[in-house]
């Protein structure tokens, strides 16, 4: 048996002893469960906490006074771009009092999103516990947002009529939040949608006189 | 920064194929550099004239292990945010008898074959094309299967878990197990006539 052999079962030996001794009392008592895998896949498990772009979508054009929409990135990344009308909550200051009243605003329904879904998860997992109710997250997140939306792709002729339905709802939030022009109405390309594009119907801004 | 890097979002998920993409090349050029793109060496297990397949593997396994054991304890990595596959029992065991028996009639197993088939291997090749006929195979005949596909599933279970054992105790049982294999197989190189490939 070579040297080089003998110097890497010696070291496997010591790796192997260092395992045996090693002490996670402390460590186990710093570790905290709700970030394991398994709590939080147990409280994201439920499909009905999920809201995809295009109800989120229609409920922003709406002017629905019930949804908040809640970015979890840090405040660069909020700031250089997000959902209309969304509120920076970065992860880190999920413990502040400010953020927990956020999060508790009664009749509210809360949308939570990032670039994935960990911070989402760990936020409605701590809502579960803290029994705050009515926590969602965005399906996909800012990035199915961005796919979905702000970088619209046309269906194909061949598309399915569903897909269609949902590219006339999406250039219209496309124009609605970003202006961009509809290709079909400037004549640059005719689109020839078997359906014509829904009207989006929009609240019209009263007065807030009280009442109901 | 701290460990698994996409869950903890230390780097966007959108770089998931791209790490993946980085991760499977590496994975092929060291198959490929430890000679794995040669069915002869592969069979070599078998006939117990080559072990390099059994030392490769069962280093990169300890490998991993003990530098996560480690990186969990150095507060480098949360272990606990790992994914796992969920077992299900007899789909990897009839899953472990068809890749045993195709291992050792083809002397490839899947990313082995690869490795052969970019190098030009004609074995490697046709390995290739059989693993995507029996991938057509399975798909088509998804709904025979499903019942056993799905049974028995016992999640995201660890062996120490299942046998009741503590976790340090085992990955040192494993280390030692993997040295005595290394010393065993070596052992056996020894003694059985030696194949020019």
């Amino acid at each position: 048996m070579g040297r080089n052999y003998i110097i890497l079962i010696i070291v496997a030996v010591a790796l192997a002893i260092g395992i045996l001794f090693m002490d996670k009392t402390g460590k186990s008592a710093e570790v905290d469960t709700t970030t394991t895998e398994a709590s939080i896949t147990d409280a994201v498990i439920d499909p009905s906490r999920f809201l995809t772009v295009d109800e989120v979508t229609k409920r922003i054009i709406q002017n629905d006074p019930g949804i908040i929409l809640i970015d979890l990135r840090p405040e660069d990344q909020y700031k250089s771009f997000s959902l209309p009308g969304a509120i920076n909550l970065p992860i880190d200051s999920l413990l502040a009092n400010s953020s927990q009243q956020l999060l508790d605003i009664p009749g509210m329904d809360k949308v939570l999103f990032s670039d994935s879904y960990t911070a989402p998860y760990k936020v409605l997992q701590f809502c579960e516990k803290q029994q705050i109710k009515s926590v969602f997250i965005l399906e996909g997140g800012i990035n199915e947002w961005r796919s979905q939306i702000v970088d619209l792709k046309e269906p194909t002729q061949s598309a399915p009529q569903e897909e269609i339905d949902n590219y006339s709802l999406r250039l219209g939030a496309n124009q609605y939040f970003y202006g961009k022009k509809d290709e079909a109405s400037t004549g640059k390309k005719d689109l020839k949608l078997n359906r014509p594009m829904p009207a989006i119907r929009t609240k019209t801004k009263a007065k807030a006189g009280g009442g109901c | 920064m701290i460990a698994p890097l996409i869950p903890l979002e230390q780097i966007p998920e959108t770089w998931n194929n791209v790490i993946a993409l980085l991760l499977g090349m590496g994975f092929g050029f060291t198959l490929e550099s430890s000679g794995f793109s040669s069915s002869r060496k592969i069979m070599g297990t078998f006939f117990g004239y080559d072990f390099v397949v059994l030392k490769v593997f069962f280093t990169a396994a300890i490998t991993a292990m003990t530098g996560i054991i480690y990186f969990d304890y150095m507060g480098w990595m949360d272990a606990s945010l790992l994914f796992i596959n969920p077992y299900y029992v007899y789909s990897a065991i009839l899953g472990g008898l068809i890749m045993g028996a195709g291992f050792s009639l083809g002397g490839f197993c899947p990313g082995t074959s690869f490795c052969g088939a970019a190098i030009g291997k004609i074995d490697g090749l046709l390995f290739t094309l059989g693993l995507f006929l029996g991938v057509f195979a399975f798909s088509e005949m998804y709904g025979l299967f499903e019942g056993i596909y799905n049974s028995y599933n016992l999640g995201d279970s660890k062996i120490y878990e299942l046998i009741g054992m503590k976790d340090s105790v085992f990955a040192a049982l494993l280390i030692f197990a993997a040295i005595a294999m290394f010393v065993g197989s070596s052992w056996v190189e020894k003694k059985v006539q030696k194949v020019n490939y």
